[in-house]
């Protein structure tokens, strides 16, 4: 066991960096897969059955496919085509519409947990369909999907390791560095993943709680 | 056309990727599925030590990317004397990764049995393996087959990460066919997702298929 903590400190800007960069394309992909789920949940459950079957397409090949997959299409197939993005930016596509899919799901079924009468009565009411979901369904959807929400955020900061083979400086990316240089793979990789257990655990608990409390 | 030219070329490798595929699958499903059963049942055991250990090995699987999994056992562990070649390495990680998740659901089912089912057979005179086999997990296997299944699924796109240590499998065949060949990426990075798919969504639609069956049965009671 040889751990070297002198190597840790001397990368510390590295790490520093890659944490802040895995925080930030997490809460970037969140944000628009969120809003991609949320229109895509709201097409899942339309009577429309285009609508419908280009979505349950989109949500089956998704989450039929690996995000390697994906990635590697988007990354090196986009170029092809003579589209250029940088590395931060096919990332974010990448795990905006690998995530969207999931959170279509995770929308679908909470609009699904709301009682029928409750549209039945906000209609009666005289609200269109766009007001009955902005003030009825959707904030009582809301509080059921948080907590499978905050599980999938969990599952999105970990995809973002993939994005280290895009050239994205995130943690695994930091660890591959400070390997490349100093030839110390414990320290790299190790403190990577205490790096990445920090936010996953604070997650994972926040999760734990928020489903608690709704009980 | 172009994309059956390629197609026709790539077709015979691509098939041996899969064959590599499957078999990662294969082994690391059937030793997760025995690891996440034995971590489950320690999860739910009333001997603290059990459920501590479980713990700690539950949420540092869970808590950190499969990726740096496979780095630290391939790149880390040879620096404390373990040196595993990629198949093992890859096999190995994934199995543990996924019998984290498994251990989860087993324990989440187990917990979901009513506790005066344990105290009835206790009462009968069994033993408490005796319980197990015969009363608590025929039931706790009905109720966890359709999430098992679904971690499954994510177990075989998993392995396409077991690529980037050097295992040709499906993706890194692709990979390979799409820079040394120069061909169209799109078309060749298409058909490996096809591949995927076509290993992934009949496990979908079985697990559906499962659920509504498992929820049938319970209506009926």
């Amino acid at each position: 066991m040889d751990f070297n903590f002198l190597i840790v400190k001397q990368y510390l800007p590295v790490f520093r960096t890659a944490f802040l960069n895995t925080l930030y394309i997490s809460s970037v992909s969140l944000f628009f897969a969120l809003i991609v789920g949320v229109i895509g949940g709201l097409c899942k459950i339309s009577k429309n059955k285009i609508i419908y079957s280009v979505v349950s397409i989109y949500v089956n090949a998704i989450r039929s496919t690996p995000l390697l997959a994906q990635l590697y299409l988007i990354f090196f197939g986009l170029p092809y085509l003579g589209i250029k993005f940088s590395p931060f930016f096919t990332g974010v596509i990448a795990l905006t519409l690998n995530s969207g899919a999931y959170i279509t799901e995770i929308v679908r079924s909470g609009i699904q947990a709301i009682p029928k009468g409750q549209a039945e009565a906000s209609l009666s009411l005289g609200m269109n369909y766009f007001s009955m979901m902005r003030r009825i369904i959707l904030p009582q959807a809301f509080l059921i999907i948080i907590p499978p929400l905050v599980g999938q955020s969990v599952v999105l900061v970990k995809d973002t390791c993939l994005m280290s083979i895009i050239a994205y400086t995130e943690l695994t990316r930091a660890a591959e560095i400070v390997v490349a240089n100093s030839f110390a793979p414990s320290e790299g990789y190790l403190t990577s993943a205490f790096l990445y257990l920090v936010i996953c655990y604070f997650l994972m608990k926040l999760s734990k709680y928020l489903e608690k409390r709704q009980n | 056309m172009d994309v059956i030219e390629i197609s026709k070329h790539a077709i015979p490798f691509l098939m041996k990727g899969l064959y590599v595929t499957a078999y990662l699958s294969f082994i690391s499903g059937i030793l997760a599925i025995i690891i996440g059963m034995i971590g489950g049942i320690c999860g739910a055991s009333k001997i603290f030590l059990l459920r501590w250990v479980y713990s700690i090995y539950v949420n540092i699987f869970r808590g950190t990317p499969f990726l740096i999994q496979l780095y630290i056992v391939y790149f880390v562990l040879p620096s404390f004397g373990i040196t595993l070649n990629v198949y093992e390495a890859g096999i190995g990680t994934l199995a543990f990764n996924s019998g984290a998740y498994i251990s989860e659901i087993v324990r989440a089912g187990i917990g979901a049995i009513p506790k005066e089912q344990s105290e009835a057979a206790l009462s009968l005179g069994m033993t408490p393996y005796l319980e197990m086999k015969l009363v608590i997990f025929p039931q706790v296997i009905r109720i966890i087959i359709p999430p098992l299944v679904g971690q499954l699924i994510l177990l075989v796109k998993d392995t396409s990460v077991i690529s980037l240590i050097g295992v040709f499998d499906l993706i890194k065949v692709g990979r390979e066919l799409a820079i040394a060949s120069g061909e169209n990426p799109i078309i060749i990075y298409s058909l490996v997702a096809l591949f995927y798919f076509i290993i992934c969504y009949p496990l979908y639609c079985f697990s559906i298929f499962v659920e509504k069956r498992v929820r049938l049965h319970y209506d009926s009671l």
